[in-house]
């Protein structure tokens, strides 16, 4: 892994931890969060998470390869799916829509966050392992 | 949890059948057990699907099938995630541990988690405090699984709850105890078999009971929408703390990354992160079904609202599943606890036998002897602990999976992918994590303390142990690299 990738990394993820810190403190003082606590939390996780598996994932004097992708596409799925659902309306409980079964907030938590990054990560691992 | 009347014939006849199985394997153990490390790490022999399902076997204990279902029926969709995380644990855990740890195991002849601490850092003081995490984390977790265990053998076989709790314990031992990690790896694949097939047939029958999907959904909406919303009950920061802690903590469980000792050829890692998340989310169809179809037979009015939570599993069993079925479960869920308990009696054993003298400067002689004693000392005091205080085996159990996570994620996960991490930084996380998460815990547990919703002390000890991790060893990142082992540097370059 090149030192600039690795300090990215780490970077992101201590800039990251920062910011839960930082909610969870004010969470703490104020006794309640904030209105855009949830959000700020959401873009730290996934950038937690991402950070950690680059830092994982990277090897000596190598940059991330094609795992630019999967790592871009979990990225994505957590922050626009934990997203969508912040603002994402109430199914209405009298003429429901559902997305496979599921109220459309709970399809994206279900199907969205639960699985999608299970579908990429297991096979961007092993299509990369001997890289 | 009671079996209901019908099925107990068909239950008893089922978990004999189990246990016999499981004593079958343990006496094959026991024969082919003769080092300290056939007992630790399985004399480094097993197979990828072992691997895979022994893994999932063990983070799963009976909360997966028993109080997951009830979380879910009590609380909606804000318990889902508890275990949503494990769409990309699995494979985080493969690409920052897996390979690390399995090389460490070969150029330092490690067997225990303290040990890549101490390998990594030269350090006596983080390999010492990091068995000293283990063990309390281990005993309580034990505690909590073996008072389980007692509560399912009662159901089962009717013998009282002592009886129950120490008839389950001579069971996890006698093959423990003989069989060694061994034993635990192949007991571990025939429970972790068990409840992967429980949980997808039950999950099947959870979708006839409601009509699908659709029509647990359109029941649920009707008289609860708040339920099927996307964090149930919680409030948004509560159910995204969750995913932070068991996201991340999965770096830091010892008895799932000390199986990466195991293997027998690294190269079948390859492998690992997909068998283990398709194990993982089979074997979870359970906890999410089963709550949800009761939530929605009981909105439907199929079903009286549920005195306790944890009855979700037993009703829905009862009412909605033939009685094989039913008695597949109950053997599924003895299966699930033996072997959550089965590895940290391994590892336990493995941190006072082994990690702790090396911390204080010397070795036990005849280290397989010891092993063997205090697994049986340590399982004896697990089950005097379930068996004595409510209070004490609440109060412990709590500190499991957060310890394990604000003690061992910064100084492992993270100090084994970063040459630039210090021993003072390795040192001074596992002492944060150590003094927050036990004493957060206990005045909260005592009601001293009180945290906002959406703050948890298990959110809180790690956060706190992951800045100090990477803040201490900022501050000594230019002396970091240059005093790490060639070998471990290897390793710790990738």
């Amino acid at each position: 892994m090149t030192g600039s990738r690795r300090g990215t990394a780490l970077g992101a993820m201590t800039a990251s931890l920062v910011v839960i810190a930082g909610v969870y403190l004010i969470v703490i003082v104020a006794g309640a969060a904030p209105l855009w606590a949830p959000a700020a939390f959401v873009l730290a996780l996934a950038t937690l998470f991402v950070a950690t598996m680059v830092l994982g994932a990277g090897r000596a004097g190598r940059g991330l390869g094609r795992l630019v992708w999967p790592f871009t596409f979990v990225w994505l799925i957590l922050a626009a799916g934990f997203g969508a659902v912040l603002l994402l309306r109430p199914a209405a409980p009298a003429d429901p829509t559902l997305w496979l079964g599921l109220p459309p907030r709970a399809a994206v938590i279900l199907y969205g966050i639960g699985i999608l990054p299970a579908l990429v990560l297991p096979l961007a691992y092993a299509l990369t392992f001997d890289e | 949890m009671t079996p209901p009347p019908l099925a107990r014939p068909a239950v008893i006849a089922v978990a004999v059948l189990y246990f016999a199985a499981i004593a079958a394997i343990g006496a094959w153990s026991a024969r082919r057990t003769r080092t300290t490390r056939d007992f630790y790490v399985a004399g480094r022999s097993i197979g990828l699907v072992a691997l895979a399902i022994s893994s999932m076997a063990a983070t799963l204990s009976g909360f997966a099938f028993i109080g997951g279902p009830g979380l879910v029926y009590a609380g909606g969709m804000g318990a889902v995630f508890l275990v949503l995380p494990a769409c990309l644990t699995s494979t985080m855990t493969a690409w920052v541990l897996a390979r690390r740890m399995r090389r460490l195991a070969d150029v330092r002849d490690l067997i225990t988690v303290p040990d890549a601490i101490g390998a990594r850092y030269r350090s006596p003081l983080a390999q010492g405090l990091a068995a000293v995490a283990i063990v309390i984390a281990t005993v309580g977790y034990m505690a909590t699984n073996v008072l389980a265990l007692g509560l399912v053998i009662d159901s089962i076989f009717a013998t009282g709850l002592t009886a129950g709790i120490w008839l389950g314990t001579a069971i996890v031992l006698g093959y423990s105890v003989a069989g060694g990690m061994l034993a635990g790896i192949y007991t571990d694949v025939l429970q972790g078999a068990l409840m992967a097939l429980a949980s997808v047939l039950v999950f099947l029958y959870a979708l006839g009971s409601g009509g699908g999907m659709g029509g647990l959904s359109r029941a649920v909406l009707a008289a609860d929408p708040a339920w099927l919303g996307p964090w149930g009950r919680m409030a948004p920061l509560a159910a995204l703390s969750l995913f932070f802690v068991f996201g991340m903590g999965a770096l830091g469980q010892p008895h799932v990354v000390h199986k990466f000792y195991m293997i027998r050829d690294p190269r079948r890692l390859r492998w690992y992160p997909l068998l283990m998340t398709l194990a993982l989310m089979v074997t979870l169809l359970l906890y999410f079904g089963v709550g949800f179809a009761v939530k929605a037979l009981v909105s439907r009015g199929a079903l009286v609202p549920l005195a306790r939570p944890d009855d979700a599993t037993p009703t829905f069993l009862l009412h909605y599943t033939p009685v094989l079925l039913s008695a597949l479960v109950f053997s599924g869920v003895a299966a699930a606890i033996m072997s959550t308990v089965n590895s940290f009696m391994n590892i336990a054993a493995a941190a006072v036998t082994h990690d702790l003298p090396v911390a204080l400067g010397r070795r036990m002689p005849h280290e397989l002897r010891w092993g063997r004693i205090s697994t049986v000392v340590l399982a004896v005091l697990a089950a005097g602990v379930a068996q004595l205080s409510g209070t004490l085996v609440a109060l412990l159990g709590i500190f499991g999976w957060g310890l394990f996570a604000s003690t061992l994620v910064p100084s492992l996960a993270i100090g084994l992918s970063w040459p630039g991490a210090t021993r003072a930084g390795a040192v001074a996380s596992i002492a944060t994590g150590l003094v927050l998460t036990l004493s957060l815990e206990t005045a909260a547990f005592f009601h001293r303390l009180t945290l906002p919703a959406g703050v948890t002390v298990s959110g809180l000890a790690l956060v706190a142990s992951l800045l100090v991790f990477l803040g201490v060893s900022w501050l000594g990142r230019r002396d970091a690299a240059a005093g790490l082992d060639p070998d471990i540097a290897v390793i710790v370059e990738g």
